[in-house]
């Protein structure tokens, strides 16, 4: 059982080894091809041909995972006491693949397959034969399960055979591929984009023993345009981090700037609109306050004109009251007059009546009642004349008291007037004061809006910056393409490759030259002795 | 009255951001896209306080304009900036040399290239 155990263990070993040593070699060589093959048709838009190589590649390695795991598994339920015979089965069957696989596969390292016409056929066809070398091996270990107790041999001459077949033109194609690969690599040159991951992966001693195997001086011409081709790209590299820095910086910045205007806008549009809630009621009631004052003013404005006219008409009646007095009076003065002459005309009379005696008794009489009558008219004179005073003063006085009175009244308009005056004065005044406010605010907020506004605008020149950059990144990728193109032409021949590599060295440091005129600012905020933004000479 | 700036470059952000900023400002802006048409507005009597233009312009360039407008008369003294993506000195000598008053490279917010023109055209 020991020995069983043994064989069987050294048998699943001996498989192991097998599908490595027959597979392993073409599965790390396609993986290397496929993987070229994928990325290179990527690069150039091929991209079902990419997905075409890139599935082929899992398909293979899938089957062949299985294949492995299914070939131990068989072996494991082998049952131990058959371990022997079926080794040697076994045996016998690897050496009749081995005899084929060596006397049919042929390795031809100067091969000349177009590999870039053969991709797709071979693709196909190394899918088709891995395909087919699976089945050939699966079915040899299911024949081989099925005829666990049969000693004829050569029942598996056949099934042998077949699968050395498969094996064998699997082996030609990868072989093929291979070449192909070796021959055209001049193809990858034409897409260095894609290739600069890899080739920066690829270490020097691996292209050095690549330049051995095959045209040392293509291969050496192409590595220079490869480095060559990387170094641009690095330079390229370089200005997109700065083009991307200044993007992003000026974006941040704009953003920072917008957002300050919006505030400054916003506050113009809070600060106005409270002003306005505030003030507007306040205003609309000093306004109305103010059309009542004016009114009043004017009213009062026409009493004082008429003023003039009322004083005019009051003096021509006192002049005229006066004169009816005067006139008046002169008729008191002539009754007092004649009252006077009847006094001593009856003095007169009684002295004549004493001088006649008895005869003149009735005359006396008649003599004492005129004496009394000239008595009573000056006393009626005199009462008159009182009254006629009287009459006067009761005028003028009147006359000063009403006179009195209008002034009062004009005096009391007058001082409210003044108030009204006052009042508009200072209504007027606030309004003056609330616009004056009003104005400095709105003006603070637009000279900061106009400074934000200008920020804004100096900083929309990092367009122009990024352009010019853009622009020279064009300029050089367009030179190194024509230089390329060249370069595949010229492989075709058999001219050197020298004078391209001069240019492509050219346009590098034309470039690199080009672009240190210019200010980045990615070096400037690092660097403190950095040439100033502004100088003045 | 307000003081004229003939602003020359090709690219007409720039152009319309350092107008705005300018008329922002209170100035009379006149632009031209090249050195070309900058000379044909000096000479056709276009009278600028100041000149600010770029360096690299199709048809005719920032320091060969300068050269052609200083020689221009009544252009010897006149303050003319330049506006460029250029930093690098030996640059800055040929401007200076051409007759440049200044070097401002460019993005140059809004409130420096204020302070510059002021440096430059006192009383502004």
């Amino acid at each position: 059982m020991a020995v069983q155990s043994k064989n069987n263990a050294e048998f699943k070993k001996g498989a192991w080894r097998f599908f490595l040593i027959s597979t392993g070699f073409v599965v790390v060589l396609m993986g290397i091809s496929l993987v070229f093959h994928s990325t290179l048709n990527f690069r150039l838009g091929r991209y079902e041909d990419a997905l075409f190589l890139g599935l082929t590649w899992g398909v293979f390695s899938v089957s062949q995972w299985r294949l492995l795991t299914l070939s131990q598994k068989t072996v494991k339920l082998l049952p131990e006491e058959q371990v022997d015979a079926n080794n040697a089965k076994l045996r016998y069957i690897f050496n009749r693949i081995s005899t084929y696989v060596q006397d049919n596969l042929a390795f031809d390292n100067k091969s000349n397959v177009d590999f870039s016409a053969a991709t797709d056929k071979h693709t196909v066809a190394l899918s088709k034969a891995i395909g087919a070398l699976n089945n050939q091996i699966m079915h040899l270990i299911a024949t081989l399960n099925q005829h666990n107790d049969d000693a004829e041999f050569h029942l598996f001459d056949d099934l042998a055979a077949q699968t050395a077949q498969a094996i064998t033109q699997y082996l030609t194609l990868s072989a093929d591929i291979e070449n192909a690969l070796r021959e055209h690599i001049t193809q990858i040159a034409t897409s260095l984009d894609d290739l600069k991951s890899k080739f920066n992966a690829l270490n020097v001693n691996q292209l050095d023993t690549l330049a051995q195997v095959d045209n040392t001086q293509n291969l050496r011409e192409i590595e220079d345009i490869v480095y060559l081709h990387l170094s641009i790209d690095n330079a390229i590299d370089e200005q997109l981090k700065v083009i991307s820095y200044d993007t992003h910086q000026s974006a941040l910045l704009l953003l920072d700037l917008m957002r300050h205007l919006s505030d400054d806008a916003e506050s113009i549009v809070k600060y106005i609109s409270n002003a306005n809630e505030k003030n507007i009621s306040k205003m609309e009631s000093d306004m109305e306050n103010s059309v009542k004052f004016i009114i009043s003013i004017e009213k009062f404005i026409q009493n004082i004109q008429e003023i003039p006219d009322k004083l005019r008409a009051d003096i021509d009646s006192i002049q005229a009251a006066s004169g009816v007095i005067d006139s008046l009076a002169h008729l008191v003065d002539s009754i007092k007059e004649i009252s006077f002459q009847t006094d001593i005309l009856a003095v007169n009379a009684a002295i004549q009546a004493a001088h006649a005696g008895e005869a003149g008794l009735g005359f006396k009489i008649v003599a004492d009642e005129v004496r009394k009558l000239a008595v009573n008219s000056n006393n009626a004179a005199e009462m008159i004349e009182s009254g006629l005073e009287k009459a006067r003063h009761t005028i003028q006085d009147g006359l000063k008291f009403k006179f009195l009175d209008e002034i009062m009244l004009q005096m009391n308009g007058a001082s409210q007037v003044m108030i009204y005056v006052q009042q508009l004065q200072d209504s007027q005044e606030d309004m003056q004061q609330y616009y004056k406010t009003l104005f400095a605010v709105i003006n603070q907020n637009n000279t900061k809006l106009a400074h934000d506004i200008s920020e804004v605008l100096g900083n929309i020149q990092y367009e122009d910056v990024v352009r010019q950059r853009v622009e020279r990144i064009q300029e050089v990728m367009v030179m190194r393409n024509d230089l390329l193109r060249q370069f595949a032409a010229q492989l075709t021949s058999d001219g050197s490759a020298e004078d391209i590599i001069t240019q492509l060295n050219n346009t590098l440091n034309g470039y690199l030259s080009r672009e240190s005129h210019h200010n980045n600012s990615l070096q400037a905020k690092d660097d403190e002795d950095a040439l100033p933004k502004f100088e003045l000479f | 009255m307000a003081k004229i700036i003939f602003l020359v470059d090709d690219s007409a952000t720039m152009l319309m951001s350092v107008k705005n900023t300018l008329e922002l400002a209170g100035f009379k802006v006149e632009t031209a896209e090249d050195g070309v048409k900058a000379m044909a507005k000096l000479t056709a009597g276009l009278k600028p306080d100041l000149i600010i233009t770029d360096i690299n312009m199709p048809n005719m360039g920032g320091i060969e304009f300068i050269k052609k407008a200083r020689a221009l008369p009544g252009f010897r003294f006149l303050p003319i900036l330049t506006l460029t993506t250029e930093s690098q000195q030996g640059r800055r000598d040929e401007g200076k040399q051409a007759g440049a008053t200044g070097w401002l490279v460019k993005p140059v917010g809004g409130a420096d290239l204020l302070k510059v023109i002021k440096q430059v055209l006192p009383g502004a």
